[in-house]
C-alpha cells in the first residue's frame, strides 16, 4: 500500500468519529436542555397546583364555615329561639361530644381543623381574655362574665405547613345566664381555622 | 475502500432515527401523561365542588338546585360501600350525609333538592340527587299522592309552606302516559302496584299510617310515617320510614339496599344529636337545681326518656337493615313521649329542652 493511500484511510477514520462525537454532542445538549425545560415547567405546574390547593381549601372553609353556623349540634332550637343565634349550653356541650366522646365521627365531617366560638361584645378583659368555658366556669355564679371562648373541635396535624383562618359574626344565645336569671343574648364570632 | 466509507453516513442516520423515536415518543408518553392527571385533577374538582354544594344547602329547611358539571360525568354515590361519593376515576370520598339517590348517576347538570328531617327535633338535612334520566310517576288517589307533585285543592284551606316534589325533577301524575326510552319509576301511595318491575320500570310502594303525612292542618312532618316496598324483578323487599324527609328519599332511593345506606346515616347523626339533647336536658336540670328549693322534676324525666331513645337508637343501629313496624312504633312511641315533655316545660314557663 502507497503512503498516500494510507494517510488517506486514516484521514476518513478520524472524520467519521469526529462526526459521531459531533453527534452525540449535540444529542447530549438538546437533552440537557430539555430536562432543565421540564424541571422548571414541573416547578410553575407544582406552585400553581399548591396556589390551587389553597384557593380550594378557602373555599370549602367558607362554605363549612355556613354549614357548622347552622349544625342542629349548636344552633338555638326552634322552640327554644326562633332566630338564627348559637346555643351557648350546647356550645358545653359540644366539647363533651364532638371533641370527645363522638370524636370520630365528627372527624370526617370538620377533618383537621379548629372550630371555636369566641364572644366579641360584651368585651371580657383582663384575665377573663381568651379563657375556655367549661363546666366548671358554667356552674359558678358569675358565668358567662368569667370567660369569652368555647372550642368545639380541634385535630391538628403532626405537621402544619398552612393555617387558614376564617370567621363570621354570630348571636351567641344565655339560656338562663347567671346575672338576673334571664336568658341573654350577646355577639360572637364563629372562628374556623384550616390546617394543612 | 470504498464500501467502508459507505458505512458512516448510514450508521449515522440510523443512530439519529432511533434517538429522534426514542425523544418523539418520551414527549407523546409527557403528553398522554398530562392529559390523564388533567382529567384526574377535573373529576376531583367536580367532587370536592359536588360536596361543597351539598355542604352549603345544609343550611336551608327546603332548597333545591340544579348543579352544572363541566360534562356529562358518572357519579357514583353509595357503592360500593355506603358513605362515598366519586366522580368518574377520582378518589372517594367519604360524607356522613344522608343522599338518596340512584347509585349511579350519569348527567352534565344534576338536580339537588334538600329537606330538613326533624324526628322530633332537627337532626339533619336529607339530600335527594337525580340525573334527569328517569321519569317519576306518581300513582294514588288520596290527597298526598296529588300533594306530592303540587296539586293543592281547590277551595280547601291550605298550608304554611306547602312542600312538594320541585318541578326539576321529572315528576308526573296518575293521567300521564310515560314516554319510551327514559326509565320510570312507579311510585303508588296507598295502593298496590298496577306495573311490574322490568329493567326500564322501577316500582315502590308506600303505605303511610293513617293520613299524618299529607299537608291537611298543617301537620308535623315528623307525625308522618309508614311502610316502604321496593319491588325487584326477583322479589319485593320492605322497610320504613319516619319522618316526610324520608318518605321522600324513599322515592329517590333506587332500592333497599341504597335506602339503608342513608338510612344508618340517619340513625347515626339522630344517636349523635340526641346525645346533645340529653345532656342539656341534664344542664338545665343541674341550674335549675342550682336556683331553685324544688327543681322541675320533667327536666329528669326528658332527659331519661332522651337517654332511651338513644339505647333504642343503638340497638336499631345494628339491624337497620331489618326494620319492621314493630321498631317503627317503638321509636315514634318514645319521640311523642319526648315531644310532650318538651311541650310541658312550655306550659310550665320553663326554658324547653329544644
Amino acid at each position: 500500500m502507497r503512503y498516500s493511500e494510507v494517510r488517506g484511510k486514516a484521514k476518513y477514520s478520524k472524520k467519521g468519529q469526529i462526526g459521531l462525537i459531533e453527534m452525540i454532542m449535540v444529542i447530549f445538549i438538546v437533552t440537557v436542555l430539555i430536562v432543565v425545560g421540564i424541571v422548571f415547567y414541573t416547578g410553575v405546574l407544582k406552585q400553581s397546583i399548591q396556589k390551587k390547593g389553597g384557593e380550594i381549601l378557602s373555599q370549602k372553609a367558607e362554605v363549612e364555615l355556613r354549614a357548622i353556623q347552622g349544625m342542629p349540634e349548636i344552633e338555638c332550637s326552634k322552640n327554644v329561639r326562633r332566630e338564627d343565634c348559637i346555643d351557648t349550653l350546647k356550645l358545653l356541650i359540644a366539647k363533651e361530644v364532638i371533641d370527645g366522646e363522638e370524636k370520630g365521627y365528627y372527624a370526617t365531617i370538620f377533618g383537621r381543623k379548629r372550630v371555636l366560638v369566641k364572644q366579641v361584645y360584651p368585651e371580657l378583659q383582663g384575665q377573663v381574655e381568651n379563657q375556655e368555658c367549661t363546666q366548671e366556669k358554667y356552674n359558678q355564679e358569675v358565668y358567662p362574665n368569667n370567660c369569652d371562648t368555647w372550642i368545639i373541635y380541634e385535630s391538628r396535624p403532626a405537621t402544619i405547613t398552612e393555617v387558614n383562618k376564617i370567621s363570621v359574626p354570630v348571636s351567641l344565645y344565655f339560656p338562663n345566664a347567671a346575672e338576673d336569671r334571664k336568658n341573654e343574648y350577646r355577639i360572637g364570632e364563629l372562628i374556623i381555622e384550616s390546617y394543612r | 475502500m470504498k464500501e467502508k466509507r459507505g458505512i458512516a453516513p448510514v450508521f449515522q442516520y440510523i443512530f439519529v432515527a432511533i434517538a429522534g423515536i426514542i425523544i418523539l415518543s418520551f414527549f407523546v408518553q409527557s403528553a398522554l401523561r398530562q392529559s390523564n392527571i388533567s382529567k384526574e385533577v377535573g373529576n376531583i374538582q367536580t367532587v370536592n365542588a359536588l360536596e361543597d354544594n351539598l355542604r352549603a344547602l345544609e343550611v336551608a329547611t327546603n332548597a333545591n338546585k340544579e348543579i352544572q358539571l363541566a360534562a356529562k360525568q358518572g357519579i357514583t354515590v353509595n357503592k360500593p360501600v355506603c358513605g362515598v361519593l366519586r366522580v368518574e376515576n377520582s378518589p372517594q370520598i367519604r360524607t356522613q350525609e344522608a343522599i338518596f339517590s340512584n347509585t349511579e348517576l350519569k348527567a352534565d347538570k344534576l338536580k339537588v333538592w334538600t329537606v330538613s328531617w326533624e324526628y322530633p327535633y332537627r337532626i339533619m338535612n336529607f339530600f335527594f340527587l337525580a340525573d334527569g334520566q328517569t321519569e317519576y310517576i306518581v300513582q294514588g288517589t288520596g290527597r298526598l299522592a296529588e300533594e306530592l307533585v303540587g296539586i293543592q285543592r281547590q277551595g280547601e284551606p291550605c298550608c304554611d309552606n306547602f312542600e312538594f316534589i320541585p318541578k326539576i325533577f321529572n315528576v308526573k301524575t296518575n293521567s300521564y302516559t310515560p314516554q319510551s326510552g327514559q326509565v320510570k319509576k312507579y311510585v303508588f301511595i296507598n295502593q298496590e302496584p298496577t306495573v311490574a318491575p322490568a329493567p326500564t320500570a322501577e316500582v315502590l310502594k308506600i303505605q303511610t299510617d293513617g293520613e299524618k303525612c299529607d299537608e291537611q292542618g298543617n301537620r308535623e312532618d315528623s307525625e308522618c310515617t309508614g311502610v316502604v316496598t321496593f319491588y325487584k324483578e326477583e322479589g319485593q323487599e320492605t322497610t320504613v320510614f319516619f319522618g316526610k324527609a324520608m318518605l321522600y328519599g324513599s322515592i329517590f332511593a333506587k332500592d333497599k339496599k341504597s335506602y339503608d345506606c342513608s338510612l344508618e346515616a340517619a340513625f347515626e347523626r339522630m344517636e349523635k344529636v340526641t346525645k346533645v339533647y340529653e345532656k342539656r336536658a341534664e344542664k338545665l336540670f343541674a341550674k335549675d337545681m342550682q336556683d331553685q328549693l324544688s327543681p322541675n322534676p320533667t327536666y329528669l324525666r326528658i332527659k331519661e326518656s332522651l337517654h332511651t331513645l338513644i339505647t333504642t337508637l343503638e340497638n336499631k343501629k345494628i339491624k337497620v337493615r331489618q326494620l319492621t313496624q314493630a321498631d317503627l312504633q317503638e321509636i315514634a312511641q318514645q319521640k311523642e313521649i319526648i315531644q310532650n315533655l318538651n311541650e310541658v316545660l312550655r306550659s310550665e314557663g320553663k326554658g324547653q329542652v329544644f
